[in-house]
């Protein structure tokens, strides 16, 4: 078989942090021996609530934050080992799109600008009619009118900004985009639009998603695979279907639980039986398995080892007792 | 049933520089006795303005006309002294962000304790003795002791259980929670949803539930009112808003949903296009540009909120 995409191997983000009376210095580990492959063409959900590590991880694979241990591999080829130039060659493969929109767009740049940088900073040699030629189809690929193209972003509504994120992503027809919580600040109507749109983009280009959000809803709609993150480790990864149909980690099966369905028969019909607690802070996470303070099938031995990520076949769990979970 | 809370062609409008805005346009809306009532809408629908309004509560720039009756007292118009101690009293709220209502320099005891002592003139130790008590209420742990501690000393959640309790104190007939579950974590947001279904349970306060999120509304509401550009464009007891919706953007919203009991082999319904501008007067219906039902008497006439079913829509394409 030929090598993923994009394999990453017990990566590893701690942010060090001074302080305390002597000036010791802490660390805050926000990615904790995560291992991961994404194929071609296939979208990863990650999901997880705050303090997971999840948009820690999309910048740390994108190389924007250093990785204090692990390994990135692109198409076999370990990252690592790229000098800075071979790297910048590699980026313009590896594009990212972010939660705010219009905050993450340049406001004295104009759409077309703002949509031809990466051309600028990746093909300077570009003759201006074939760039300008580009960025006007990429603009229609993203359902925007080309006309736009002299339009500031304060005058788009945050759905047109975030397709505007999309085709400055888009313009160098990417194999990964890195999607930190996409369309966490859109409502609903517009939220559909932009789901709708990355699902076709990957549909025609063939582009890989590491996708990640909290609403568990839109990353089991655009998901082929979903790895759960707790406090900075992976507990669950697995086909989505599979994951939701039966998942395993309790975790995983509280996060599931916790969402409400727009369906008031489905809703009284169940049973409301909230997980406990709060995330801990990760500046001081639990002893062994990092979930045992709110785990209702944790034993005495789960504050003491560290759960192994279990393999079997296409899933992966961190918890020796999934099985004597109900469900 | 009567209504404890009734709206009358309420309207609210906004100066800018841009122009006026008009956020609520004659919204007529009963909250009745004992009844949960969700008021869903995307943003700029009104939702929000539409309670600020009521409250008093809206920016300098804000202005509301029409009525709001609580038990038969208007609200519109009210001394802003009078209205304070309404807020305080008949009617609580609670909002997104409980720093908003919390103070960071007042330990918790002192923040559930003052008005009490204030307006009800509680002795200190009553006072105490009633927080504590409100505060196990929401199942906030070792409460007495934590009664010492400031707002930062507590998770989010927990946060969140102290402005419950601080909005319960009072024995309020109305209690108005805007969004109060978007800001946190969905397994702390489950935990907060059970208080709310418990305690309306056990103490049966009228209220009305202002979120995005029909999840929400589909697990805690009796009613709901549907809101688009500052007009209620549905409403309907919840099952058959769900089950059967009869407005287009009702219809439409629901099926733009992803659900977490569904897989995604088909791709959603998205609405197309996006809300009208409220800074231009809108003729017909506001939904129309974007309803795949409109025709052209849509976009020339306004449509009123009509019977339909177990609730009321405002559609011309509804059968009348």
């Amino acid at each position: 078989m030929s090598a993923p995409l994009l394999a990453v191997e017990g990566l590893r983000v701690g942010f060090p942090l001074s302080g305390g009376l002597l000036g010791r210095v802490r660390t805050l580990v926000a990615v904790d021996d995560v291992s991961f492959e994404l194929a071609a063409g296939e979208t990863l959900g990650v999901v997880g609530e705050s303090g997971c590590g999840k948009s820690t991880l999309g910048r740390a694979v994108l190389r924007l934050i250093p990785a204090s241990a692990g390994r990135i591999a692109w198409l076999g080829q370990d990252l690592g080992t790229l000098d800075e130039s071979a790297m910048r060659a590699r980026r313009r493969d590896m594009q990212v799109i972010f939660q705010d929109p219009l905050a993450a767009l340049d406001p004295r740049m104009t759409v077309g600008d703002i949509v031809a940088e990466p051309l600028r900073a990746f093909q300077p040699d570009q003759p201006k009619a074939e760039r300008r030629a580009l960025v006007e189809d990429t603009l229609r690929l993203v359902g925007l009118a080309p006309e736009m193209i002299n339009r500031y972003p304060h005058e788009f509504s945050g759905g047109q900004c975030q397709r505007i994120g999309i085709a400055r992503a888009m313009v160098l027809r990417p194999k990964l985009i890195v999607c930190d919580e996409p369309v966490s600040a859109l409502d609903a109507s517009i939220q559909a639009q932009i789901v709708n749109l990355l699902r076709r983009l990957q549909r025609e280009f063939g582009i890989a998603l590491l996708f990640i959000s909290h609403n568990l809803s839109v990353v089991r709609h655009i998901s082929h695979r979903v790895m759960v993150l707790y406090l900075g480790r992976v507990v669950e990864l697995a086909p989505t279907a599979a994951l939701f149909a039966r998942p395993r980690h309790p975790y995983t099966r509280a996060l599931i639980v916790a969402v409400p369905v727009p369906d008031p028969v489905v809703e009284r019909a169940r049973a409301h039986v909230p997980l406990g607690g709060e995330v801990p802070s990760p500046l001081r996470p639990p002893s062994g398995c990092a979930f045992h303070t709110r785990c209702a099938i944790a034993r005495p031995a789960c504050a003491r080892d560290r759960p192994a990520l279990e393999t079997d076949g296409a899933r992966r769990v961190a918890c020796p007792h999934w099985r004597d979970g109900a469900g | 049933m009567s209504a404890i809370l009734a709206i009358r062609g309420l309207t609210t409008r906004f100066a800018t520089p841009d122009g006026e805005v008009a956020a609520v346009s004659d919204v007529d809306l009963d909250l009745r006795a004992g009844e949960t009532l969700g008021v869903v809408g995307e943003s700029g629908s009104g939702k929000s303005q539409l309670f600020l309004s009521v409250l008093g509560l809206l920016a300098r720039n804000g202005r509301a006309t029409g009525s709001a009756r609580l038990d038969g007292q208007e609200l519109i118009g009210l001394a802003p002294e009078s209205l304070r101690r309404v807020r305080g009293g008949r009617i609580a709220m609670i909002f997104q962000d409980p720093m908003t209502s919390l103070n960071p320099f007042l330990t918790v005891g002192r923040q559930l304790t003052e008005g009490p002592m204030l307006h009800r003139g509680l002795d200190e130790r009553t006072a105490r003795a009633r927080a504590i008590a409100m505060l196990e209420r929401v199942r906030i742990p070792d409460a007495a002791r934590r009664l010492n501690q400031y707002p930062h000393e507590f998770s989010g959640g927990m946060r969140q259980r102290i402005m419950i309790a601080m909005a319960l104190l009072p024995e309020p007939d109305v209690l108005i929670a805007d969004e109060p579950t978007t800001a946190l974590d969905v397994t702390v947001q489950a935990q907060i949803l059970d208080l709310l279904r418990e305690l309306r349970a056990s103490m049966g306060i009228a209220t009305v539930l202002i979120t995005h999120d029909l999840g929400v509304v589909a697990g805690l509401c009796d009613r709901v009112t549907v809101m688009y550009a500052g007009r209620v464009v549905e409403e309907a007891p919840v099952e058959p808003l769900f089950g059967a919706p009869a407005h287009p953007y009702t219809r439409a919203l629901l099926g733009a949903l992803p659900r977490v009991d569904a897989d995604g082999a088909h791709d959603l319904v998205a609405i197309p296009g996006q809300p009208p501008n409220l800074q231009r007067v809108i003729e017909g219906c506001a939904f129309a540009p974007r309803c795949a039902q409109a025709d052209a008497r849509c976009t020339a006439t306004r449509p009123g909120l009509r019977a339909h079913g177990a609730g009321r829509a405002a559609c011309l394409r509804l059968p009348s």
